[in-house]
């Protein structure tokens, strides 16, 4: 976890991330209007370049593997920058980039104010098949920690919360982003079909996160090296106008936790429902309101809500 | 673009910015490395496990309790060998540098931890904190830096040591529970009382007597709540913020009660700050003190904002007394 100055230096921060998406979302304006935007498009990877920038706000809790904290809260802002570009007729590039600004809870009711990178992630996805209604795709992707102190999972109850606490605000379905000291290699395999102006898909992906280093892990904690979780969605969306609307229902699995409490039982399996609304601007960006809605498993009744910015050209 | 960035900016600084009064400065590596990992090595005790206390220190207990969500608690303070307190501000004793007190939190029967606050320096800040979590045979107690959520299978949580500051930071002497107005009580057998400490010497400037507010029982006891309750936050003479706002309210309250305004209810901080402002005469519902003290919610921040997950219901029905009698 590479910590970032806080709190001061929270909007510098966003700054960066913010000039990152505008930057070249600028430059595109002035390129022909063929271009459009196209959110979540049924027909990924796109053949357009695409930049985006999603954020999850709100309080979030979850359970959490050490003797002294079972289960940890906090108040979050996480932002997501996306950026996705073709490479050959069926092959794409993305990267990702997550960032967690965070007011994590201590026992009595004081919290501390945490920033933190999640693991910046390269990925390859590959058009397997296409026709006009229908597209399958996959995509491997590689997920590193950035260089700091969070190689241990569980060295203290108050280490690691802020990555922990973003993945349960985005209803555990990224954890490859957040596994704390985890390298994560993702497999995963997309499938979405049209039908007017109807859009449905259906997505696994089975993360494979690795720890880099265990810490002085707390005796009362079982560590695994090797975490697996899968996580299926299911999702629709429909467009009018300028208007996009659609809701992905996620299912996650953790098939090998990471850490548990010797002896105690610990979260398996999470469902949450992402709807979102988004409305393209100008032919080029678009801009909606997101959330993440838990529904059953391991997390309480804490939705997180957010926007997401896209550019396309 | 501006438009959404600004909003992109605003959005994700603006909720922390709400809750930035929570923060707690970490203690310094010294502060820390000031105590022993076990709390039979801090003084309290001859015999931690036959609960026998070491000679010279001293049992106490404030008038006016703060309220822990029904925990029982047990309080002691030790003073370095031929030291006193320095009572020449009677609102504001200053205690002799190792100073020590300890305050043991039981819930249900069960002890849970037993918190330390020892004076490590001359400067006024140079108070170091610590809990110590009992073990389950309560034959010794160890070093919680980090604090502990539902400790020992009850719904207390031990504090980490930084947030000892959101209470024993608003107040210049550090110490809240043991002053002229605290122990100027009933005290029960075996406790000690202004007149012992005048007694013993321990007072380098005595008071003439008990420090006791001229008031019905009914304001008496909601204004006694309210000083030790909430005066060490809100109150107009708090220290010079070192490091983070830490439950600093920055407003204008004050609900401390003073050496010299003990005579006159209407004298006290409480009716020159807050009467007619949190509080309204006459009617409790309408008043802001009622309504935080009567809700655990996030925000607005219900009172007190740290160390209570349950409400006081006597203590509110004791300060809505004494509101509904007001005129």
């Amino acid at each position: 976890m590479t910590a970032l100055p806080s709190p001061a230096a929270r909007p510098a921060a966003l700054l960066v991330v913010v000039v990152a998406l505008l930057a070249p979302a600028r430059a595109v304006q002035a390129q022909p209007a063929q271009s459009t935007l196209q959110a979540q498009s049924a027909r990924a990877p796109e053949r357009s370049t695409r930049v985006s920038l999603r954020s999850r706000m709100g309080l979030a809790e979850s359970p959490f593997p050490s003797a002294d904290a079972h289960k940890i809260s906090g108040l979050l802002t996480s932002l997501l920058l996306e950026g996705e570009a073709p490479v050959a007729p069926a092959l794409a590039v993305r990267l990702r980039l997550p960032l967690v600004l965070a007011d994590i809870d201590e026992p009595a009711g004081a919290a501390r104010s945490e920033n933190a990178w999640g693991h910046p992630e390269a990925a390859v996805l590959w058009r397997v098949r296409e026709t006009a209604a229908a597209s399958l795709l996959g995509r491997l992707a590689l997920a590193v920690p950035l260089p700091g102190g969070d190689a241990a999972l569980a060295r203290r109850p108050l280490d690691n919360q802020v990555l922990v606490l973003a993945s349960a605000q985005r209803g555990y379905h990224d954890q490859e982003l957040y596994a704390p000291g985890r390298v994560a290699l993702t497999p995963s395999a997309r499938i979405a079909a049209s039908r007017g102006r109807v859009d449905v898909f259906g997505e696994l992906k089975l993360p494979l996160m690795l720890a880099v280093g265990l810490g002085d892990v707390d005796p009362r904690t079982k560590v695994r090296r090797l975490a697996i979780a899968s996580a299926a969605a299911a999702g629709a969306a429909v467009s009018w106008w300028r208007l996009r609307a659609g809701a992905t229902l996620w299912s996650v699995v953790d098939v090998i936790q990471a850490a548990e409490i010797r002896g105690a039982a610990a979260r398996r399996w999470t469902l949450t429902i992402d709807p979102e609304v988004s409305m393209r601007i100008t032919d080029h960006v678009g801009a909606g309101l997101t959330a993440t809605i838990p529904v059953a498993g391991a997390l309480s009744a804490l939705p997180a809500i957010g926007f997401v910015v896209t550019g396309a050209w | 673009m501006r438009a959404i960035a600004a909003t992109i900016l605003l959005l994700a600084t603006g909720c922390q910015a709400l809750e930035s009064y929570r923060y707690c400065s970490e203690l310094a590596p010294a502060q820390l490395a000031a105590l022993p990992a076990r709390l039979s090595e801090t003084g309290l005790y001859t015999d931690v496990g036959a609960d026998t206390v070491a000679a010279g220190v001293m049992p106490y207990r404030p008038a006016f309790e703060l309220w822990s969500d029904g925990a029982s608690k047990r309080r002691w303070i030790a003073l370095p060998s031929g030291t006193r307190i320095d009572t020449s501000d009677m609102d504001s004793w200053v205690f002799p540098v190792g100073t020590k007190l300890w305050k043991e939190f039981a819930r249900d029967g069960i002890r849970i931890e037993t918190r330390l606050l020892q004076r490590i320096g001359a400067g006024e800040g140079d108070w170091t904190t610590m809990a110590y979590l009992w073990n389950d045979t309560n034959t010794e107690a160890s070093a919680v830096p980090d604090g502990i959520e539902d400790a020992r299978g009850t719904s207390h949580d031990v504090p980490a040591a930084n947030e000892c500051a959101g209470c024993h930071g608003g107040r210049p002497a550090r110490v809240l529970g043991f002053s002229a107005i605290q122990l100027s009580g009933d005290a029960s057998p075996g406790m000690l009382t202004l007149d012992e400490l005048v007694s013993r010497d321990l007072l380098t400037s005595p008071p003439a007597g008990r420090l006791e507010l001229q008031a019905d029982p009914d304001a008496r006891a909601a204004l006694g709540y309210l000083h030790a309750n909430c005066g060490h936050c809100h109150n107009q003479q708090r220290p010079a913020r070192i490091g983070e706002r830490c439950f600093d309210p920055e407003n204008t309250l004050d609900f401390l009660l003073r050496a010299g305004e003990l005579g006159d209810v209407t004298q006290t901080a409480t009716y020159r700050t807050a009467v007619g402002e949190a509080i309204k005469r006459g009617d409790p519902g309408g008043s802001d003190v009622v309504k935080r003290m009567s809700s655990r919610r996030r925000l607005p921040p219900s009172m007190p904002p740290l160390g209570s997950e349950r409400i006081d219901e006597q203590g509110v029905a004791a300060v809505q007394t004494w509101i509904r009698g007001l005129r």
